[in-house]
């Protein structure tokens, strides 16, 4: 996992699937890596990367997806969730009331 | 195991990709999207408003604001996909320069022109509007006011927008930005076929041998659809794809078949392709026989610029002939497109001559199931209908057509252009469900809906979207409100026409716009519009399907949804105002009425409770007005089309559903256009079509059109609209 981007006052997240050709998974795989703020958490056999991408805005992970998106191997690029957090009350909040009110736990 | 909020979120987002994906995730997150009560995340489905590809999103509200979206598992269309533009479905509400009050040009608090743009009230601002609306009526009649819409109008906003031009004001000065990208589909589907509909579905994507592309990027502009497509490909061997275009483009990664050609040689290609289809013997004769005729189309029909351009002066056909016909027989038709070899054509193209053989050949082989997709490349190509006609010839010949898996397909560009603006029917010639105001009938049949009196709406078709810039520029077209649109910036020869029209001083221009466009700023007065879930609606995408949503949140204080606008603006005027004494006189109870009585509240539009809005949901617009206004425009719109072949379900079950494709009928959605027909020739005799024997005649025999090629024309590119890709 790559390093994500230094706190701002917003978080964004997507999630997307890569389908790529069968035997260009493994470079596109490490073109994704290469981005700042990327994660890769599955493969599928007929070759689709299930990635996130992290970042600071909507258009800073928009940007992200460009480098990707062109990559040779990749025959589409498919964003599939995005959320954002406004967290610039919570840098000020302090850790209780991050638990109660700002971040929400959940327990598996 | 305990998790903050940012893992909560990606191990929620990546649950949703793997599932789309068809692959498994650890544990931890899948456990993890069970327990979603605790983001405070309110989701709710809403259609996409960036294409006529028509993917349903969930979208996820907290504190009132979209926070999240994601493609929606439970859609047939996209099935949990999302694309770059949908991802910026929840950015574009929330830009800093959002619009929140009307705007004047003034000088010294007073509108002026030439002044500068200032904040006003609403109420202020319906003043100015009524005021030079009703200058314009009085001055030159109802043909000095007109409107500019969209294919991103809601269903009810369109129709509210029709019904307000038409019927109100009786001026059919009303047009979509649709008119730009959709004139050429419609006018092939019209003359090939008579009905403006696709007659296949995004169900062929799964079931077709062979794709054809022509004129479209499909892989950046439709890039749903396209994954798809990849999927089968990549999950069928056997699938080919041929790509045709200009330039070589994205879409060509996956092109077993890849040619680029010299612009405008498309219809020669086209040509070559039947030319082969008869030559190898392959025409398939049962269905040429049973459903087709042959007519020779006319030529030389100019380029609809201005009169007194030198292209028309010197063109031939190009006044009311420009769309005729004569009727040929299989033999001529094959004559003429004998002089289409491959060699030929491959000279004229630059397409090598194995691939032009190698295309033909998907089409000529029964066995092969075809899908051919387009957009702007044929549709606004300088021979645009030509095009449309042309790539239905090959689909006919073979009997490819509506079936699973053979379609010809034109891919729409906005979310609601077939919905809105080409099923309503927002133009200039046009009436809701295929009906036109120049046929006496139709207008009957309006005016019976719309409780009006005969000779309401006005027969003479208005000015369309190019002649409306030309209007205002020589000061004829004298009141105009643009929505849901940045023509400024898209329209053709706006330097010439456009921008000089709307500073023209003889005119008033009215924009409402989310946001201080180009369109806007050249306006006189700017209305700060809501956008898509700040209000609820419903849009009709490419392939029939309807959709709907509900408001979920609000829109910034101080702007307004574009359907507000039009029925609260219609309380300024009262029936005197804009219809003659002798209209009133044959519907006396109209008398002392305002239009928004007359058009909406005492109507069938009118006549739905707000008990029908679930307590819980945002309504701003029906709460405002004491109705449910967007159901009671919806419901009196669907009467146009019910029992005439464009069969809407009853409202309530399109907040239900992810879409259902009409004709709905028996409360089912309708894949397959060919049953379809059969319903239209039994019930369009009912509407008032003269004899159900010259309905049959008319519906069952979709015929050829094939059209001699000007084949000047490859060395020039010629104005009105250039083909943009």
């Amino acid at each position: 996992m790559n390093q994500t981007t230094p706190p701002a006052s917003e978080y964004h997240l997507a999630s997307l699937v890569a389908y790529c050709i069968l035997s260009e998974v493994e470079t596109v795989k490490l073109a994704i890596e290469a981005v700042e703020g990327t994660e890769i958490h599955a493969t599928s056999a007929e070759g689709k990367i299930v990635f996130t991408i992290e970042g600071v805005s909507h258009k800073d992970i928009g940007k992200k997806m460009d480098i990707i998106r062109v990559h040779e191997g990749i025959l589409n690029l498919s964003p599939v969730y995005h959320q954002f957090l406004d967290e610039s009350q919570e840098e000020s909040d302090d850790d209780n009331e991050k638990e109660t009110a700002l971040y929400h736990q959940v327990k598996v | 195991m305990t998790i903050n909020r940012r893992e909560f979120i990606k191990a929620n987002a990546v649950a949703a990709a793997a599932a789309v994906a068809g692959v498994s995730v650890p544990a931890v997150a899948s456990n993890l999207i069970t327990s979603s009560d605790i983001t405070k995340l309110k989701w709710d489905k809403a259609a996409c408003r960036f294409c006529g590809t028509g993917c349903s999103v969930n979208v996820g509200v907290m504190d009132g604001k979209v926070v999240a979206t994601h493609g929606d598992i439970k859609s047939p269309v996209n099935k949990g996909l999302n694309c770059v533009k949908g991802y910026f479905l929840s950015k574009i509400m929330y830009g800093k320069d959002r619009l929140t009050t009307p705007l004047l040009r003034m000088t010294n608090g007073k509108y002026d022109k030439n002044g500068e743009f200032a904040p006003i009230s609403w109420d202020q601002a319906f003043d100015v509007m009524a005021e030079k609306a009703k200058d314009a009526l009085k001055k030159d009649g109802p043909t000095a006011v007109g409107m500019f819409g969209s294919g991103q109008w809601t269903v009810q906003e369109g129709y509210a927008a029709s019904k307000l031009m038409k019927a109100g004001f009786r001026t059919n000065n009303i047009d979509p930005n649709a008119r730009h990208c959709m004139a050429s589909a419609v006018g092939g589907f019209m003359r090939t076929f008579g009905i403006d509909e696709p007659m296949g579905c995004y169900d062929d994507l799964e079931a077709a041998d062979a794709f054809v592309l022509w004129g479209s990027n499909m892989a950046e502009m439709h890039p749903i659809l396209w994954t798809r497509l990849t999927d089968r490909r990549l999950s069928a061997p056997h699938v080919k794809v041929a790509v045709l275009s200009t330039f070589e483009h994205r879409s060509f990664d996956l092109a077993d078949n890849g040619m680029i050609f010299t612009p405008q040689t498309d219809l020669a290609i086209l040509n070559f392709i039947a030319n082969y289809i008869i030559q190898t013997d392959r025409v398939n004769k049962d269905f040429v026989n049973k459903h087709t005729n042959f007519r020779l189309g006319e030529t030389d029909i100019g380029y609809g610029l201005r009169p007194e351009h030198p292209l028309e002066q010197k063109a031939k056909n190009n006044g009311k002939t420009a769309g005729s016909s004569t009727p040929i027989d299989f033999k001529e038709y094959a004559k003429f497109v004998s002089t289409y070899t491959a060699e030929y054509v491959s000279k004229l193209s630059g397409v090598p001559e194995h691939k032009l053989e190698a295309l033909a050949e998907m089409y000529a082989d029964p066995k092969v199931k075809v899908t051919s997709f387009w957009t702007m490349g044929f549709n606004q190509h300088t021979r645009g209908v030509w095009a449309n006609n042309l790539v239905y010839n090959i689909h006919l010949l073979t009997g490819k057509i509506s079936t699973p898996g053979n379609s010809p397909f034109s891919l729409t560009g906005q979310p609601s252009a077939c919905g809105t603006a080409r099923e309503v029917g927002t133009f200039s010639h046009r009436l809701p469900a295929d009906m036109v105001v120049n046929n006496p009938k139709h207008r009957a049949y309006a005016e019976k809906i719309w409780e009006l009196p005969e000779g309401t709406i006005p027969p003479k078709p208005g000015y369309h979207a190019v002649l409306q810039n030309r209007m205002l520029k020589d000061g004829k077209l004298n009141f105009y409100w643009v929505q849901c649109n940045n023509n400024m910036q898209a329209a053709a020869n706006i330097n010439e026409e456009g921008y000089p029209g709307y500073r023209n001083p003889k005119n008033f221009i009215v924009v409402s716009d989310p946001y201080p466009t180009v369109t806007a700023q050249a306006a006189d007065l700017i209305l700060p519009t809501a956008m898509w879930v700040e209000k609820e609606g419903v849009y009709g995408n490419a392939e029939r399907r309807t959709q709907s949503w509900y408001q979920m949140v609000e829109a910034p204080t101080g702007a307004k949804s574009d359907l507000w606008q039009l029925v609260e603006f219609s309380k300024r005027f009262n029936i005197e105002d804009v219809w003659p004494e002798e209209l009133i006189a044959k519907k006396p109870s109209v008398r002392g009425k305002t239009l928004f009585d007359v058009l909406y509240k005492d109507t069938h539009a009118g006549s739905f409770s707000l008990d029908e809005i679930p307590e819980d949901r945002l309504n701003d617009e029906s709460r405002h007005f004491g109705f449910y206004i967007q159901k009671g425009l919806f419901e009196e719109y669907a009467a146009f089309g019910r029992g005439k072949a464009h069969d809407l379900a009853p409202y309530d079950r399109y907040h239900k559903e992810r879409g259902l494709r009409w004709p709905v009928v028996d409360g089912k959605e309708t894949k397959c256009a060919l049953k379809k027909v059969q319903i239209l020739i039994v019930n369009l005799a009912v509407a008032g079509t003269s004899t159900v024997s010259q309905m049959v005649a008319l519906l069952s025999l979709p015929y050829l059109t094939n059209r001699l090629q000007n084949l000047q024309m490859k060395n020039t590119t010629y104005g009105y609209q250039q083909v943009v890709y």
